[in-house]
C-alpha cells in the first residue's frame, strides 16, 4: 500500500515535469490583422495628460484616441486634422480655424466650435507644465460661428500653434468625465481598458468619422526589462517592438523575412551639457575645445551601435528649420589643446555627472577617455535619475558637464531660460529665438536658423547626436512611420498585409 | 487555557511586530533620497510648482503627523492613496497581488513535490551513481540564479520552439488558457531553483534516518529499505522541511521581483519597483506592510505546522 503510495507521487512529479516542459501545451496563435500588439517601455502613471507630462501617456493616446485641430506628420510639417484649415491674421495674433464638418466624437456627438472652445479652455486650467508652457500666450478663444473657432494670442507665437499639435491641443468629448481612466476623444480608435503593469488595449471606434482604423484591437504592451521585450518579439508575441533599449539587440532580427526594422530620427537630443555658472566653462574657448575633443560619430559607434545622427545643435532632421551644424567642430583633439592653452587653462579637473540611463554612462567613459588626450581630467559618476540626478544636477546645480536625452520637441527653447539647469544665459540667444517665435509664419524657419546657430557657434553644449528611433516589426505589418516627430505612437496609419 | 494564552501571546507579537514594522517601512520611505514632488514633475519642474505640488500632497506637514495619519488610516483598513493618481492603495495592490500569489502558491507546492523524490533517491543511493549524480545534479540547479533559468527556459520554450508565451500576465477570469500559458515558464523557473535547495534538506532528514536505531530495528522486522526509511523518515523530513519553506515561501514574496521581471509580470514586486521609481510613497509603504504581515503570517503556519507534524509539541512538551 505504501509503496502504491509512493508510485503515485512520482506518478505525479512526471506529470507536472510533462507540464513544465510544456509537452502538450497549446500553440500560440500568431495574431492577425485583427489585433495589434506593440511592446513599449514605460507605462503611463495616470492617463491624465493634465496633471502629468509623462510621454507614455500621448504615445498611447495622441492621433489614436485623441485628436487635435492640426497634427504633425511624419515629415514634421504641420497638416489638418479636425480643422479642414486655418488662417491668420494679419497681425499673426488671430488664429481662425475651420472645422470638419463630418468630425465627430467616438460617442457620436459632433466636433463643433463650442465643443473646442470648451476644451481648450479646459487645456489651459490643466496643471501640466507643458500645456500651461503651450497654452500661456493664449487671451482668448470664441466660436464664430458652429464650424469655426477664434484664437486670439496675446502676442504672436510660432511656437504655440505647434504645440497645439501635441498635447495642448487636445479636443475632449465634453462628456468626459475621469480623463485619468476613461479617455474620450474624436480618434479612429478608443480607449478599452488598462490592466495595470501589462498593457492598455483601444479598440477600433466602429463610426470614425475619415478613414477608418484597420485593426479590431491595438494593445501596446509595458514591458520594461529589455530582454524580456526582444523574448516577447522574437516569440511572436508581439507585432510591433516600438522601442529599442538598446541596439546590441538588433542583431536578433536580422532575419528580413520575418522581421522588419524601421530606423528613423526622434526629437531626441542628446546633449552633453555644460553648467555656465562654473567659471571655466564660463569660457567659451574652453566649451569650443571641449567639442573638438570629441568625436561624435565615433561616439554614435562605439555606444550605439552606430545608430543615430550626430548633430550640431539643440535641433533635429525632422525639425522644419533643421540645418546639418555637425561639422561645426570636427573631431580636432590639437585644435582643442591650442584653444585650451588660448583660454590660459591647464589641469582642467571637471566632474560629468550622468544619469543611469542606456547611453549616458557609456557615452560618460568615452568622452572622460576623449578629453584625458587633450589633458583634461574628467571624473564620471553615475546617478540614479529621479532620487539623484533631479536634485543635485537638475535643481541644485551640482555639477560641471552631464548627458541627458532631451526628448521634448523643439526644447532648444530652454537654453533662453538662465534658470534651467545649464543656467546658460545669452541674451542674443533669447533675443534670436524671441524674435523668431513672434515673426511673421514665413519668417519662423530663417529666424530659428539663426538662433540654432548663435548655439552652435557659442558651444552653448555639446550638442552629441540625434536618439535614433529603431522600431522593429513583424513581416506584413505596414506603415509605421519612419521618425517620431510627435510624442504619439501613431497607429493610424499601420495595418497588416496578410 | 494553555491554548488561549499561546493564541493571546501570538497576537500580541503579531500587532506589536506590526506597529514596529510599520514605523521602520515609514522611515525609510522617508529617508529614500530625493523628492516625490520633483521625481514627479521631473524635467519640466520649476521650483514653484515644485513647492506647490509638496503642499497639495501634505508633504510640507511635519513628518509625525504623517506617520500618526497613515497608522491611525490602516487601523481603519485604509492605505492612504497613491499621490499622484489620488488612487487608493489597497485598489492598486489587488491585482498585483493575485498575480504574486498565483506565482508563489503554485511554485512552492510543486518545488515540494519535485523535492520529495529528488532527497529520497540522493538519501537511498547516497554512495551509488544515480544517488550521487542526482545531488550533483541538485548543486548544480542551486548555483543558477532563477533570473538565468528564466532566461534559457524562454530562449528554449518560447523563442525557439514556441510551446508557450515568453512572458507577460492574463487573469484566470480573463482567459484560463492565456492565464496557463504565461504561468508556465516563471512557475518552472522558480520550481527549478527552489526543488534542487529543498531536495537538499529531504536528503539530509533522510540520511539521518538511516544511521537511527529506530531505522535499524525496522529493517531488523523485515522491513524494506525504501518503505523503512519512507514511513520512519517522512516526520523526520518533514520538521525540517517545513522551516525551510517557511523562510523560502517569505524570501520568495520579496524575491519575485527578479522572477516578475523576468517575464514582465505585474506583480508585487514590479509595482514595488515601479512605484520606487516614481516615488509612489504610498504604495511603496503598503506593499512594505503587505508583504511584513505575509512573512509574519507565514511564520504563525509553519509553527502551526510544527504542531500537526510533531505529536510531542501538542502534549505540552513545548516550552
Amino acid at each position: 500500500m505504501r509503496s502504491t503510495r509512493f508510485g503515485v507521487a512520482v506518478a505525479a512529479v512526471l506529470a507536472v515535469t510533462t507540464l513544465l516542459t510544456g509537452c502538450g501545451g497549446p500553440t500560440p496563435t500568431v495574431s492577425t490583422g485583427k489585433s495589434l500588439t506593440i511592446g513599449v517601455t514605460l507605462e503611463p502613471p495616470t492617463l491624465d495628460f493634465t496633471v502629468s507630462d509623462a510621454a507614455s501617456i500621448p504615445q498611447a493616446l495622441l492621433y489614436n484616441v485623441y485628436e487635435t485641430l492640426v497634427k504633425i506628420d511624419a515629415a514634421g510639417e504641420i497638416k489638418p486634422l479636425l480643422a479642414t484649415d486655418y488662417s491668420v491674421s494679419s497681425d499673426d495674433k488671430t488664429y481662425t480655424f475651420q472645422l470638419d464638418p463630418k468630425a465627430t466624437f467616438a460617442s457620436g456627438t459632433p466636433v463643433t466650435a463650442d465643443a473646442v472652445v470648451s476644451s481648450i479652455n479646459r487645456m489651459r486650467q490643466g496643471t501640466s507644465q507643458i500645456l500651461q508652457r503651450g497654452l500661456s500666450v493664449i487671451d482668448h478663444v470664441r466660436a464664430v460661428d458652429d464650424g469655426t473657432v477664434e484664437v486670439t494670442l496675446s502676442s504672436p507665437s510660432n511656437f504655440w500653434l505647434y504645440a497645439m499639435t501635441s498635447t495642448p491641443g487636445i479636443i475632449l468629448d465634453p462628456a468626459v468625465t475621469d480623463l485619468a481612466t476613461a479617455p474620450m476623444g474624436s480618434g479612429p480608435y478608443v480607449f478599452d481598458s488598462w490592466a495595470k503593469g501589462d498593457r492598455i488595449t483601444l479598440k477600433k471606434n466602429p463610426d470614425y468619422w475619415g478613414t477608418p482604423g484597420r485593426f479590431n484591437d491595438v494593445a501596446f504592451r509595458y514591458i520594461p526589462d529589455p530582454n524580456a521585450m526582444v523574448s516577447a518579439m522574437l516569440s511572436g508575441d508581439l507585432d510591433i517592438m516600438g522601442e529599442m533599449i538598446s541596439p546590441d539587440s538588433l542583431a536578433q532580427f536580422s532575419n528580413s523575412e520575418a522581421y522588419t526594422i524601421i530606423s528613423g530620427t526622434t526629437n531626441g537630443e542628446v546633449v552633453l551639457g555644460f553648467n555656465h555658472d562654473r567659471s571655466t566653462l564660463k569660457d567659451r574657448l574652453v566649451r569650443q575645445a571641449i567639442c573638438y575633443a570629441i568625436d561624435r560619430q565615433g561616439l554614435v559607434d562605439t555606444v550605439w551601435g552606430g545608430q543615430g545622427t550626430v548633430i550640431g545643435s539643440m535641433t533635429v532632421p525632422t525639425d522644419p528649420y533643421y540645418e546639418d551644424l555637425a561639422g561645426a567642430y570636427p573631431y580636432d583633439p590639437a585644435k582643442a589643446k591650442q584653444l585650451l592653452a588660448e583660454a590660459g587653462v591647464t589641469n582642467l579637473a571637471l566632474s560629468l555627472r550622468v544619469p543611469i540611463t542606456p547611453y549616458a554612462p557609456p557615452a560618460a567613459t568615452y568622452i572622460a577617455s576623449q578629453l584625458g588626450e587633450i589633458g583634461v581630467t574628467v571624473t564620471v559618476e553615475e546617478l540614479d535619475f529621479s532620487s539623484r540626478w533631479l536634485p543635485e544636477v537638475y535643481r541644485d546645480g551640482n555639477y560641471d558637464m552631464t548627458i541627458v536625452s532631451h526628448v521634448e520637441a523643439r526644447d532648444i527653447v530652454n537654453f533662453a531660460n538662465p534658470k534651467y539647469y545649464w543656467h546658460y544665459d545669452n541674451a542674443d540667444f533669447r533675443s534670436a529665438l524671441e524674435k523668431a517665435d513672434t515673426a511673421a509664419p514665413k519668417d519662423f524657419v530663417p529666424d530659428m536658423k539663426v538662433a540654432a546657430r548663435i548655439l552652435a557657434d557659442d558651444a552653448a553644449a555639446d550638442f552629441l547626436f540625434d536618439f535614433p528611433n529603431l522600431i522593429v516589426a513583424r513581416a506584413g505589418i505596414v506603415g509605421i512611420g519612419e521618425n517620431a516627430t510627435s510624442l504619439s505612437f501613431d497607429v493610424t496609419t499601420i495595418a497588416a498585409k496578410e | 487555557m494553555a491554548l488561549l494564552r499561546a493564541a493571546t501571546r501570538r497576537v500580541v507579537i503579531f500587532l506589536v511586530t506590526v506597529l514596529v514594522a510599520s514605523a521602520v517601512i515609514f522611515g525609510i520611505v522617508q529617508a529614500l533620497p530625493g523628492d516625490v514632488a520633483l521625481a514627479t514633475l521631473g524635467m519640466g519642474a520649476s521650483p514653484e510648482s515644485v513647492d506647490a505640488l509638496r503642499v497639495q500632497w501634505g508633504l510640507d506637514r511635519p513628518l509625525a503627523l504623517r506617520y500618526l495619519e497613515w497608522v491611525v488610516g490602516m487601523v481603519h483598513g485604509d492605505f492612504g492613496a497613491s499621490y499622484l493618481t489620488g488612487q487608493s492603495v489597497v485598489s492598486q495592490i489587488g491585482p498585483p497581488l493575485a498575480v504574486t500569489a498565483w506565482l508563489v502558491g503554485l511554485s512552492m507546492p510543486l518545488s515540494l513535490l519535485a523535492a520529495l523524490p529528488l532527497g529520497l533517491v540522493g538519501a537511498m543511493g547516497r554512495r551509488r551513481w544515480f544517488g550521487v549524480s542526482v545531488n550533483a545534479a541538485t548543486h548544480v540547479g542551486l548555483a543558477i540564479p532563477v533570473f538565468f533559468v528564466g532566461a534559457i527556459l524562454t530562449i528554449i520554450f518560447a523563442v525557439k520552439l514556441r510551446w508557450v508565451r515568453a512572458n507577460g500576465y492574463v487573469p484566470l477570469t480573463t482567459s484560463p488558457g492565456e492565464w496557463a500559458i504565461r504561468l508556465v515558464l516563471p512557475v518552472a523557473s522558480i520550481v527549478i531553483v527552489q526543488a534542487c535547495f529543498l531536495a537538499r534538506y529531504v536528503r539530509a532528514g533522510f540520511i539521518d534516518v538511516l544511521t537511527e536505531d529506530y531505522y535499524r530495528t525496522a529493517r531488523a522486522v523485515g522491513w524494506t529499505r525504501w518503505r523503512g526509511l519512507w514511513r520512519h523518515g517522512i516526520r523526520n523530513v518533514a520538521t525540517s522541511v517545513v522551516t525551510v519553506i517557511g523562510l523560502q515561501l517569505a524570501s520568495l514574496l520579496v524575491g519575485a521581483i527578479l522572477v516578475e521581471q523576468t517575464f514582465a509580470m505585474p506583480g508585487l514586486g514590479s509595482l514595488l519597483v515601479q512605484a520606487v521609481r516614481r516615488r509612489d510613497l504610498m504604495v511603496v509603504q503598503g506593499v512594505g506592510m503587505l508583504l511584513v504581515a505575509a512573512v509574519l503570517t507565514v511564520n504563525f503556519l509553519v509553527d502551526l505546522a510544527y504542531l500537526a507534524i510533531d505529536p510531542r509539541l501538542k502534549r505540552g512538551g513545548r516550552s
